[in-house]
């Protein structure tokens, strides 16, 4: 089943929504029994629509949102390396927002913020490192993601999203004193590499 | 083209509206190159540019040669000053790697072009470069060329039919904007990155790299008035050569920029440089960011003013935007 997005436009992403027209849109596409943040989305790979792929997006970004939450408050940042990191984590937001925004203009079902298994962290290297691996497996799976997308106004917001995760990336590892900018092209995760990478942390 | 989309909010982050994309131009990193001034050029006129007209991606062929000659342009640039002794330190070392991944990319797209049938776009005999003279300039100076590189990848991510050319153009472009941020860090740039990307169009990257392409495609400054705008934010944001003053007309040599007519007027009637500050870019012709309609514009340092000719003679005429100079210089600087 396709979504029909004729009249999408990027002005109405922007609010956080997408401008939908005419009938024969999809409404929610059965994820699996679940609509939690739960790592339902590798049940379904490849996306069937793009709903599927926002959900899929919709449940990293909330692993994230929350991943950063905890760690900013767990304290163990202090001057540039917890400005760079809450800011960060109000751009995840911002993502979760935006994306969760659209899957309801869609038509669609998000899901829900998942239950996670967070590790304690000591030392700032320890929370960077951690920040480091899942952004860099979410360029990855934006990457992976991107030619299931069908509509164009949907990819252009997904990759501007995936920009950002890719800058977050490089500015942990100029935190943590890494070369930043480690390959010329990031590398792309399916959604089962991705599933492998991200499970430990969901309950 | 995009809008320039300023954050709702200090401190919640840049908002939603970033997705805009309709018509609107950013504020060129070009305005921001030194480069004085800026006459209308097509993609024809400029060498290296394959294109029959400007603003016109049809094809994935299209694409890649557009992005093949930008690579060529980042990895020229990055050859340059890697060899000028400019750099030194853990900063030299960023542009080295930063320039082999633009020869990297300069590889893998004239491989696309070849593999689409086309011939590729080759490296510029000379190009004309700007004259970096110490490591900072460098920094400020690639900080904005990545910049450009992203967003142009971004803008033309949309376009791209195939889904092997996609992927890669979307790992390139996260390089670009990694370069970039990297880049704004080294200047300890406050605020590293907007919360979304923001895509630019052929139009405004042209508008960037154009005076780097061919030296013969910046005039002498010229001016713009209400009367007679810039054609986009991009060109407005343009410096220009310095112009004599009048009664209707003045150059501030200190941004080097003029306002003129009735702006002028409102700008002189209402506290003039104590209120508004310097101008920053010249009047120009594009969409607000209040409502997305088209109106004559001009930044100024702490203010945009706006043209409303339907209130000509009234004190509605020019009006302000909410912007100032910060979140102008945040949207130039891709959202730092």
């Amino acid at each position: 089943m396709d979504i029909q997005n004729d009249g999408v436009n990027r002005r109405d992403f922007a609010k956080g929504a997408l401008a939908l027209g005419g009938a024969g849109l999809l409404s929610a596409v059965a994820l699996g029994a679940s609509h939690s943040g739960g790592l339902v989305f590798a049940q379904n790979a490849p996306f069937k629509n793009d709903i599927e792929v926002l959900n899929y997006a919709l449940t990293l970004e909330y692993f994230e949102a929350t991943l950063y939450k905890t760690l900013t408050d767990a304290g163990k940042l202090q001057g540039k390396d917890l400005q760079y990191i809450q800011l960060f984590g109000q751009q995840e937001q911002a993502h979760v927002d935006a994306v969760k925004a659209t899957i309801e203009k869609l038509g669609g079902t998000p899901v829900t913020k998942g239950n996670y298994n967070f590790p304690t962290l000591n030392t700032r290297e320890e929370v960077l490192n951690l920040l480091n691996v899942v952004e860099q497996t979410g360029v990855g799976a934006y990457l992976g993601a991107a030619g299931y997308i069908q509509n164009k106004d949907i990819l252009a917001a997904a990759a501007s999203i995936m920009q950002v995760e890719a800058r977050h990336t490089a500015l942990i590892r100029f935190l943590l004193g890494l070369p930043p900018v480690p390959d010329a092209f990031t590398p792309a995760f399916t959604p089962a590499e991705v599933l492998a990478k991200v499970k430990p942390f969901f309950k | 083209m995009s809008n320039i989309i300023l954050p709702e909010g200090e401190g919640k982050g840049l908002s939603r509206r970033q997705f805009l994309g309709a018509s609107g131009a950013l504020a060129g990193a070009a305005a921001l190159f030194g480069v004085a001034g800026m006459g209308r050029m097509t993609g024809g006129q400029v060498a290296g540019i394959r294109l029959a007209q400007a603003a016109e991606l049809k094809t994935d062929l299209d694409i890649a040669q557009f992005a093949l000659t930008l690579e060529h342009l980042e990895d020229a640039l990055y050859r340059q000053v890697n060899a000028s002794g400019i750099l030194s330190g853990k900063v030299a070392e960023y542009f080295k790697t930063f320039g082999d991944h633009e020869h990297t990319h300069v590889l893998a797209v004239t491989d696309v072009v070849k593999k689409l049938g086309g011939t590729p776009v080759q490296e510029q005999a000379k190009y004309n470069f700007p004259k970096l003279t110490t490591q900072d300039d460098a920094v400020k100076f690639f900080a904005q060329v990545e910049e450009v590189g992203a967003g142009a990848y971004l803008g033309a991510a949309p376009l791209i039919q195939s889904k092997d050319i996609l992927a890669a153009a979307a790992a390139i472009h996260n390089v670009e904007a990694q370069h970039a941020s990297i880049f704004a860090a080294v200047l300890n740039s406050p605020v590293p990155s907007p919360a979304f990307g923001k895509p630019l169009t052929v139009d405004q990257v042209l508008a960037a790299v154009t005076p780097l392409l061919d030296a013969n495609a910046a005039p002498a400054g010229k001016y713009y008035t209400v009367q007679n705008p810039a054609p986009s934010i991009a060109v407005a944001g343009m410096a220009v050569d310095s112009v004599a003053s009048t009664n209707e007309l003045a150059y501030f040599a200190e941004t080097k920029h003029a306002v003129a007519g009735v702006f002028l007027n409102f700008w002189k009637q209402n506290g003039g440089l104590v209120t508004y500050g310097y101008p920053i870019t010249e009047a120009y012709n594009g969409p607000s960011p209040t409502d997305g309609k088209n109106y004559v514009q001009q930044y100024f340092q702490r203010a945009r003013f706006e043209y409303h000719p339907e209130h000509a003679g009234t004190r509605f005429e020019v009006q302000l935007g909410l912007l100032g100079a910060e979140q102008l210089l945040r949207d130039m600087m891709g959202g730092r």
